[in-house]
Formats: structure tokens, sequence, C-alpha cells
């Protein structure tokens, strides 16, 4: 086998498009690339900027060395197009009319519908009061009330880390292609994805809360009854069930929690900084790793705060052959996590990005 | 590659909860004919949180179920009883996909590990969603979650600059909602490709790896590297200031890509000149103070620079229904439902039908899909495989 995907997918950088829906459109299109599919990225003259986006993987920055631009297009071809000239347009309409699949980031919809599945991204979505709104992932977070569940109350709201609000819409658009493709299409051939719909979705309690759930969410910081903790090497996530409280206890050596007035959920409610208090105390002299062996023998669900630099000797994820090792003809040696799957025990290696315009010799 | 349709795709649910029923929901969303397993003995665990206790049929009342389970059918199967096995299985024949996010484990405890789905239907796709995986040593670790957001690396890289990392927290727990909409795909491609070669398979679906896999280009830079990165709080290398500024009756984020951004924005809040991010955000800070939210979006979005209120509950509350776009969604009896992550032009995805009573379809399925006569129903009634009252 030599992938679960077959066919020909086309990315489409259009040159001026916000950053966000390049990293959504990349990050789709890479995932169907891994899988097996053929990925034609087509850029505008001067590579897709994301080419020349932090973080980099030296000092050098040549244009080759962004970390994001390699992870995001692993294993694609690279095709310069000028879409502002009609002979680009035209060449574009010929890779289409082969093509399974495109996934284009808004802006022109010339060349779209032409026999193949189509996903479209944005900002906004069907909000017409909204066109032509400037957006980032900030402010798209803002809008889809993500801001608002992290963080201190009285400090400013905070973003997850990394590109969550691109990549979940990245996600959706992988999803959405796979629906075009596949047998539940029913003739549609056209899908929108849009971040702030992508976000709003993902955050559904929030809205559903305020709208008729009642008991609406917000950030809690310190006061979260979910949160981490400091021990002797970093940080814990305190998270657990009431059922896991006894279990809790007796992990952190404290009779005194599971009395009054920590013996009960309102209990708890009331007290949750003397909690963290007694539990910082309690595990100030044992690691992560000590903590985490025993609450999963108890199994309570208690997690480490790793660092991505610990990731790569995770355990687990030796065990399970998580992060690829490929070699790329000028950085060297590349180490990142794989497509998060496998079927019948396969995984889905990346291979390289392409240099800018590497493949065009096989398009004249 | 051009698919041609066959029969509908048909998939037994035992999705629980949010990770995999939501999977399977969006599949459901998209047309699917999508066939949820309880029982008396053992319901989604989302048929009893938040809900009145006592009230008759009680467990048929959540809003969290419904939000999750809409476009189902659902049919009473106990999987504790041979019979039962028995009975899923012979669905299992009648379907492409089966969707569980179980204990690892409970699925072979069942009779219903990959091998014995495989003996029936050589086509089906297991997918199985978890919090490690299928193997390894952390494979039977328990998790909500937001454990994963810490074991990720994804809390690393969330939280004040200088402060602690930060998790997602209860009324998020992000890597269980950014699962399924992966997941969705990943189960449509391994269909596809069961569909052309006649032959299924199991596929692993880790929710940790998920949320690794999403700060990827950071492990590949910190591998590089030999070195961590650091919290940024809201700021972001690629931009030039990015954070957000506290107005009168609430907080404002805003981005300024570029220096040309930030001096048009000092300008336009007659800031004077600034060079620096610290100079901008001093600046910002001051002005928004003396006015409303509302007010100094308008007046950034108009100086060209994305800008947006930070909406909570009230800002929720206050907002016309359109602006929910695809993520809410009105089901066939006016209520509000849970929207989707995309939608599609021609044959707009929609709440077609309700989420499922426990059971309500059990006679539909036995008699339609398994073509049960009358004597088998009653004979499985009888062997309380079929109950739908948990009291």
């Amino acid at each position: 086998m030599t992938g679960l995907l077959s066919g020909t997918i086309v990315e489409v950088n259009e040159a001026r498009t916000p950053a966000s829906l390049r990293l959504a459109a990349s990050l789709a299109t890479k995932i169907a690339s891994d899988l097996g599919a053929r990925v034609i990225k087509i850029e505008p003259p001067g590579g897709d900027a994301v080419r020349r986006m932090p973080p980099f993987l030296g000092s050098a920055r040549t244009g080759e060395d962004s970390a994001l631009f390699q992870f995001l297009n692993t294993g694609k071809e690279s095709l310069v197009l000028d879409l502002e000239s009609e002979s680009g347009r035209a060449m574009l309409r010929r890779i289409l009319d082969k093509a399974d699949g495109a996934i284009r980031e808004g802006g022109a919809q010339e060349g779209a519908a032409r026999g193949c599945v189509e996903v479209v991204l944005s900002g906004f979505g069907d909000r017409p009061s909204r066109l032509g709104e400037p957006f980032s992932e900030l402010t798209v977070m803002a809008l889809g009330g993500l801001l608002d569940m992290i963080g201190e109350p009285a400090r400013e709201p905070l973003r997850l880390g990394g590109h969550q609000a691109a990549y979940a819409a990245g996600l959706a658009a992988f999803t959405a292609m796979m629906a075009g493709l596949g047998d539940l299409s029913g003739g549609a051939r056209q899908y929108h994805v849009s971040l702030l719909d992508v976000v709003l979705w993902l955050n559904w309690k929030a809205p559903a809360g305020a709208l008729f759930l009642g008991r609406p969410p917000s950030r809690e910081g310190a006061q979260a009854e979910w949160r981490t903790i400091a021990c002797a090497d970093g940080h814990l996530a305190l998270v657990f069930a009431d059922r896991d409280w006894p279990a809790l206890c007796r992990l952190a050596r404290s009779p005194s929690l599971a009395e009054p007035p920590f013996d009960t959920p309102a209990g708890r409610r009331e007290n949750r900084l003397r909690i963290v208090e007694m539990l910082e105390a309690a595990f100030a002299g044992r690691s992560r790793a000590d903590i985490f062996a025993e609450a999963k023998a108890s199994r309570i669900p208690l997690g480490p705060v790793l660092s991505p630099l610990e990731l790569l000797a995770d355990e687990q994820y030796l065990a399970r052959d998580f992060m690829a090792r490929i070699a790329h003809d000028e950085l060297g040696p590349l180490v990142m996590p794989q497509v998060p799957a496998s079927w019948n025990g396969r995984r889905f290696a990346p291979r390289p990005a392409p240099h800018l315009d590497e493949n065009s010799g096989s398009f004249r | 590659m051009k698919g041609t349709p066959t029969r509908p795709l048909r998939v037994v649910d035992l999705g629980i909860i949010t990770a995999g029923a939501s999977t399977s929901a969006i599949i459901a969303d998209l047309g699917a004919d999508v066939i949820k397993v309880e029982s008396a003995s053992y319901m989604d665990p989302f048929r009893q949180w938040d809900i009145a206790r006592g009230k008759p049929r009680w467990w048929d009342d959540s809003a969290l179920y419904k939000f999750t389970n809409r476009n189902k059918r659902c049919v009473s199967i106990d999987l504790k009883l041979k019979a039962g096995q028995e009975a899923v299985l012979d669905l299992v024949r009648q379907a492409d996909v089966v969707v569980e996010n179980f204990r690892r484990g409970v699925m072979q405890k069942l009779g219903l590990g990959y091998d014995a789905l495989r003996a029936a239907n050589p086509r089906i796709v297991l997918a199985s969603v978890s919090s490690q995986g299928e193997d390894g040593p952390e494979r039977d670790a328990v998790s909500f979650g937001s454990t994963l957001d810490a074991t990720s690396g994804l809390a690393w890289l969330t939280g004040y600059r200088g402060g602690a990392p930060t998790i997602s927290g209860r009324d998020v727990n992000y890597p269980d909602q950014v699962v399924s909409v992966f997941a969705a795909g990943m189960i449509l491609a391994a269909v596809r490709h069961a569909r052309e070669t006649g032959e299924g398979g199991h596929l692993d679906l880790p929710q940790r790896e998920l949320a690794s896999f999403l700060i990827g280009e950071e492990i590949l830079a910190a591998a590089h590297a030999g070195r961590d990165p650091a919290r940024e709080g809201n700021a972001s290398a690629d931009i030039f200031w990015q954070d957000c500024v506290k107005a009168r009756d609430g907080w404002v984020a805003v981005t300024l890509p570029a220096a040309e951004d930030a001096r048009r924005v000092a300008a336009a809040i007659d800031a004077g000149l600034v060079s620096s991010p610290d100079a901008i955000a001093k600046a910002l800070a001051h002005w928004a103070g003396e006015r409303s939210a509302d007010d100094a979006v308008l007046t950034l979005l108009a100086a060209g620079v994305p800008a947006a209120r930070v909406r909570d509950a009230q800002g929720f509350a206050a907002a016309p229904f359109e602006e929910f776009g695809w993520a809410l969604a009105r089901d066939p009896e006016g209520g509000i439902a849970k929207g989707f992550p995309f939608q599609r032009r021609g044959r707009p995805l929609a709440v077609r039908g309700c989420a499922p009573a426990l059971g309500e379809h059990t006679r539909d399925v036995l008699a339609g899909v398994l073509g049960m006569d009358e004597a088998e129903i009653e004979r499985l009634e009888r062997e309380g495989v079929t109950a739908v009252s948990p009291d």
C-alpha cells in the first residue's frame, strides 16, 4: 500500500492572502500529501510568504529555513504562477481540469467548479456585513469567544499557543475535501470553511451557555478547578472528576485534603486557591514523572506539562514512532510530528517540502 | 479517484461524550446513516450530564447529548449480552464504519475488537478515537481533554509572558473538540480507500498526537535548535505587535502585522510617532481606556488593522443569530443546535433530525437494516437485549 489517498489536489496560494488562511490551506493539503495524494502547490512570484515566517531553523533566513514552511508543505510539488497574468490563469485552469480537488484562499473564483471538488477558505464565511473586514487569528478567536475562556479574569484574555485558529480551520478544510471526494458529496462540489465558524464551533459551550444552556463559562485563571500547578521540576495539569478526589488526596499524601471543607464539591469550589497551595506544597519535592506514574496507576487524569524538546524523548511517542525524521537536501535532518493517525499500524511518513518552483519542469 | 455513489455510507456509532460522538455527528451531518448503539445498561454518559433526575425519561433530556447526536438513529442493544454482541456484528456486516472511543481494551472485552469486526466484514473501517493510541506505555493512562493540553506541549506554549503554562480548561477541553474535525476526515478517506480496494482497516486516532501535531512547527524548530520556545502571551514572532487592550466596557483584541500598521494606527489615535512595539502598546492601552470597546474597534478597523471585541457571554447573548453562521443551527423543532465546522454549497448541511431518544429506532434498525422478523425482535426484547429504560 502506498497510501490511504490517491489523486491530485491543488493548493492555490494567492499573492495577497492573510497569513491565517494560508496556514489553514497548507495544513489541509499537507495532511492529504502525507496520506498519499499528489499535492500541487501554486505559489505566487516570490513564493509563499510562509517561506519567510518564524519559527526559523537557523540564523540565516535564506528563504528555505522556516520551520513553519517545512512543516506545512511536506511532500508537495511547487509551481510558481502569476495569477494576475492571463498565461498564469490559463495554466491554473489546465491543472485544475485534471485535478480531483482544489483548496483556495477565498479570492477570485475563476477556474472554480471545473469538475473538481473545491474548498474555499475565508475569515468570516456567510457574514456579508464583515466582507472585507481585516482579521487575524487573534481577532477571530476574540469574536469566537475562545480568548474569553483562557487567562486571568482581571488580566488580558489569552490565545492558545501556536496557530490553533488557522490549523483547526485547516483540519475542517481537510475533512470537507474528504467529504467532497467521497460518496457523501451527493453531487455538491463546493465546500466553505471560515475561521470564525470553526472557532465558534470548537468553543460551542460558550455561545450555547449564553444563549440557552445557562451558566455561560468564562475564564477563571488561578481560580479554575482545572489549571496547572507547580511541582519539583515543572508543572502538572490538575485535571480531575469528583470521583477522583479520594485518590488525589492519597497521591498528595495529604489526609487533611480528604477532610472538611475539602471533602465535598461545594467545599472544594469555595477553597480552590487553598487546595492549590496544599497540593503545590505536597508536590514541591516530587517530580512530574514520579507524580504521573502514581496518578496513572490510580487512574487519576493528571498530566505533566511537557515541552517540545521533552516530547522528542517521550516514551509513548518513541514507542509509537510518532516523530518522523526526514532528510532535507539543504537543511539536513528534520524531526517533526507525523500525521496523528495510523492505519493497520502503519504511519504516514512525510517527505521534504519543495524548493520554490522546484517542479515547474513537469508542467511545461 | 472520482467517487461514484454506491449505497449510502453507514456508521455503527459507539462513540460517546464529545470526541467519539461528535466525530460520527459530522459524518451524519454529511448524509450518512449513523446508527448509535446504546442500551439501558450502558448509555452515552452525556445523557446523564446537566439534567434533572427523576423526571420521566430523564435520559432523553440532556442538552449536551442533543447537541452532539442530532441526525443520528439510536438502537438499544446491550453489548454485555452475547445476543447483543451478535446483533452488533450483524450491523457491522451492513456498515462501512465503526466509531468508538471507549477505554482501550473494552472493545476486545465486548468481543468487538478489530479482528472480530474484520471477520464479520473485511471492508469495515474501525475508527478508534483515543487519548494515547492503541499501544505504547501510556496507552492506559486516563485523561480528559485538558490533560492532553499538558502532555502534548500545547500548554507549554500557552500562557502569559514569564507566567506558568496554561491549559484550555474544563469548558474548552480543546483536544476533545478539535479531534472530531480531523477524525471525520480520516474516516472518510479510509472509507473511500476501503471501497476502492475492498480492504478495510483499523484507524488509530490519538488525541494527544493530534494536539502535538497542531504545534508541529514548534517541535521541529525546538528539535533543530536544541532549545525550547518561550511563552509569549498574545504576541507572535511574525507580528509587529499583538495583544488585547482594555476599553471602558470590555477587552479589544488588536493585531498590528507590521511597523507600517503601527504607524497608521498611531496616526489614527493621535499618538504621535511610535517606533517600538512597547510604545504602541502603551499608546493603545491609554487610548482604549477612554472609550467603549465598540468605538475602539471601529477606529482600528477603519485604520485597516484587525481588531475585534473579545466576546463573552453578554456579547453572545446580544449577537444576532446570523452572527453564529454555520456554527449554530436550528433543529426541526426550532430549537438551537450545534452547527457545522464547514458548509456545503448546493446541498447545505442541516440538522434534519433531532437527537434520538434512547432506543428510538430499535425496531426500525432491527427490521429495516438486519431484516429481523417480529418473532426475533420480540425474543430480543424478552431477553432484555433491547431494553430502553435505565430505571
